[in-house]
């Protein structure tokens, strides 16, 4: 059993909320405080997107929990709590006007949108998909909109503009980048998903930059693009995500070069006591080392748990990440992990390339699909730097394998001559990452 | 026509959008998606709970947690600033190399002279084992015993 400590968490998203419940969990004797500024815990945001689409019917099946849940497990949620300010010296925060002693102060402060720095970006119209409720009146508020524009291919971008043109509005996507989610997929994977939000009713408009938004009566009603005006009702902006540490900052907290704070592997970061997780940190990339911030809700989580343990006083350590992703994009799916030929590129980190396209079960099994799998390695060793996957169904898990194997140091040739299930309804006799590991083989 | 085709909800939109062999909310062999929490339970009090607030703000203007969750970003320090414009360049530099494999669109520009006319051909000629080390170390990344 631990010491009687006073452990708080700034924060109620997936980091937060995993965080407190480690702590609680490794030290059942704390005292841990969880303090959010939003009105709900303990539900699915990004599941917004798709009750926004209306394929899940109701708001409320994205709940998991009730507040109750955390005060029956002695967890003490504050919520509609708002810390302004935090004294590292006598170790308070002031929440709501009170002022809570800690011992460990757990900072999950998460992100805010990049907020573009153009003339209009104050008009009524312009809106930001965050936390549950307001994605409840913009439920609401969709009813009445007939145009739509999204800002940015990010993997919001991308759900939103699914989203709303399965909802029947007319939507069109504006982006500065040459093609879908370029800062992590290569144009060959985003091709195919482009087309298929086109054929939805998606217009896309890449290479464009916003040079204002238009309006009339402080209610949007087009973005002023370099290729003139796109009418709208409603503008989504799905840009970066900045992370935010003006609390942190305040007490001296360092940030690294994303802006994130930085933490170690305990993710304790530059005072004593203080640990942070989630959108709000930056953490390493495994291959390169480079800082990398804003990852997935899964990594959040993970990072919440392990700042948790660690709080509670614990010995929990944090890896470098190789960060699966996957997502829908329209009625496909693409996903992959750590580098793509573009980020690669971009990077300047040399690599060989393994191709393959193969299907998702067997050939004559109803609802196959085709899948295109990239495997990216590093000359000489044909160690696994990096996987880029598109197709109908099945990504999700080959970018979960080839995130771990990349981690374990797995090369083309071990995948290559991997071991796979093969049953009709389920899988292929022929490994689509074995098939790209192979041609990958020949380049080495 | 599948087993599940019955449990297809009514209307258009979902034959349209995901047809019936790429259903999300029914794949073959898949459960229907479960229902919101049982009537009394906590998950579903919050759920409820939830739902009725929001409704009842719509068109409100009275300042709400998540209305507007954007910032205009900080003044970066240096390290950041020299991230940003490293890393933009050579974005942009890899789009227009790779964009051929899409459609040809060149990204809409926005680094400086400097870095797409100096610093990108510049690490280009830096030997890898070089650009590895001032990778890492730029970073700034400290405290990770865990490397490959």
């Amino acid at each position: 059993m631990g010491q009687a400590e006073n452990i708080c968490v700034i924060g109620g998203g997936a980091a937060g909320i995993s965080a407190a419940s480690m702590a609680k969990r490794t030290n059942p004797n704390a005292n841990v405080i969880i303090c959010t500024e939003f009105e709900d815990v303990a539900y699915s945001p990004c599941g917004i997107p798709y009750v926004l689409a209306g394929e899940i019917p109701e708001f409320q099946r994205l709940f998991l929990a009730g507040p109750e849940n955390y005060i029956e497990s002695g967890v003490d949620l504050r919520r509609e709590t708002k810390v302004t300010a935090i004294d590292a010296t006598n170790r308070t925060m002031t929440a709501n006007g009170d002022v809570l002693p800690w011992d460990k102060l757990i900072i999950c402060s998460g992100f805010n949108y990049e907020l573009p720095n153009l003339p209009g970006n104050d008009l009524d119209g312009i809106t930001f998909v965050k936390n549950i409720r307001r994605g409840i009146e913009l439920n609401e508020r969709l009813k009445s909109v007939k145009k739509a524009v999204i800002l940015d291919s990010t993997p919001l971008g991308v759900e939103m503009l699914g989203a709303l043109a399965h909802r029947g509005i007319e939507t069109h996507l504006v982006d500065e980048s040459a093609w879908l989610m370029s800062q992590v997929t290569d144009p060959d994977i985003a091709e195919p998903v482009q087309k298929n939000l086109e054929s939805l009713g998606c217009h896309l408009h890449f290479g464009q930059t916003v040079k204002g938004f238009v309006g009339s009566a402080g209610k949007l009603t087009g973005i002023d693009t370099a290729n003139g005006v796109v009418d709208a009702d409603l503008c989504i902006v799905a840009s970066h995500k900045l992370p935010e540490t003006n609390l942190g900052r305040s007490i001296g907290l360092a940030t690294g070069s994303t802006g994130g704070f930085a933490v170690n592997e305990r993710m304790e970061t530059s005072v004593s006591g203080v640990f942070a997780a989630g959108d709000c940190v930056e953490v390493p990339q495994g291959y390169s080392g480079v800082a990398v911030q804003g990852l997935t809700g899964a990594h959040a989580m993970q990072q919440g748990r392990v700042a948790g343990a660690n709080a509670g006083g614990g010995t929990r350590v944090y890896n470098p990440v190789f960060i699966p992703w996957g997502m829908i994009g329209g009625q496909l799916q693409m996903g992959g992990a750590s580098f793509g030929e573009h980020l690669c590129t971009a990077a300047g980190i040399p690599y060989v390339l393994g191709k393959g396209n193969g299907i998702s079960r067997a050939r004559y099994y109803p609802g196959v699909q085709m899948m295109m799998v990239k495997l990216l390695a590093e000359p000489g060793t044909g160690k696994l730097i990096g996987a880029q996957l598109v197709g109908g169904e099945g990504i999700k898990e080959r970018a979960d394998f080839l995130a771990f194997a990349m981690k374990k140091g797995s090369t083309l040739e071990e995948i290559a001559w991997m071991e796979n299930v093969y049953s009709p309804p389920i899988g292929a006799l022929y490994e689509p990452m074995s098939t790209a590991a192979q041609a990958g083989l020949a380049q080495l | 026509m599948g087993e599940h085709a019955e449990q297809q909800p009514d209307g258009p939109l979902y034959a349209e959008y995901f047809g019936f062999d790429k259903v999300a909310l029914f794949a073959a062999g898949g459960m229907p998606a479960a229902p919101p929490a049982p009537e009394g339970s906590n998950a579903r009090r919050a759920g409820d709970t939830a739902v009725a607030d929001a409704l009842s703000k719509v068109g409100s203007t009275e300042a709400r947690p998540g209305l507007r969750p954007a910032v205009l970003p900080a003044k970066p320090n240096l390290k950041e600033a020299m991230r940003r414009q490293a890393e933009r360049a050579q974005m942009e530099a890899s789009q227009r190399r790779h964009t051929g494999a899409s459609r040809g669109i060149a990204p809409h520009s926005k680094a400086g002279w400097f870095w797409r006319a100096v610093f990108v051909p510049f690490y280009k000629l830096v030997p890898w084992g070089l650009r590895k080390t001032l990778m890492r170390s730029a970073s700034g990344v400290k405290g990770w015993s865990t490397k490959r």
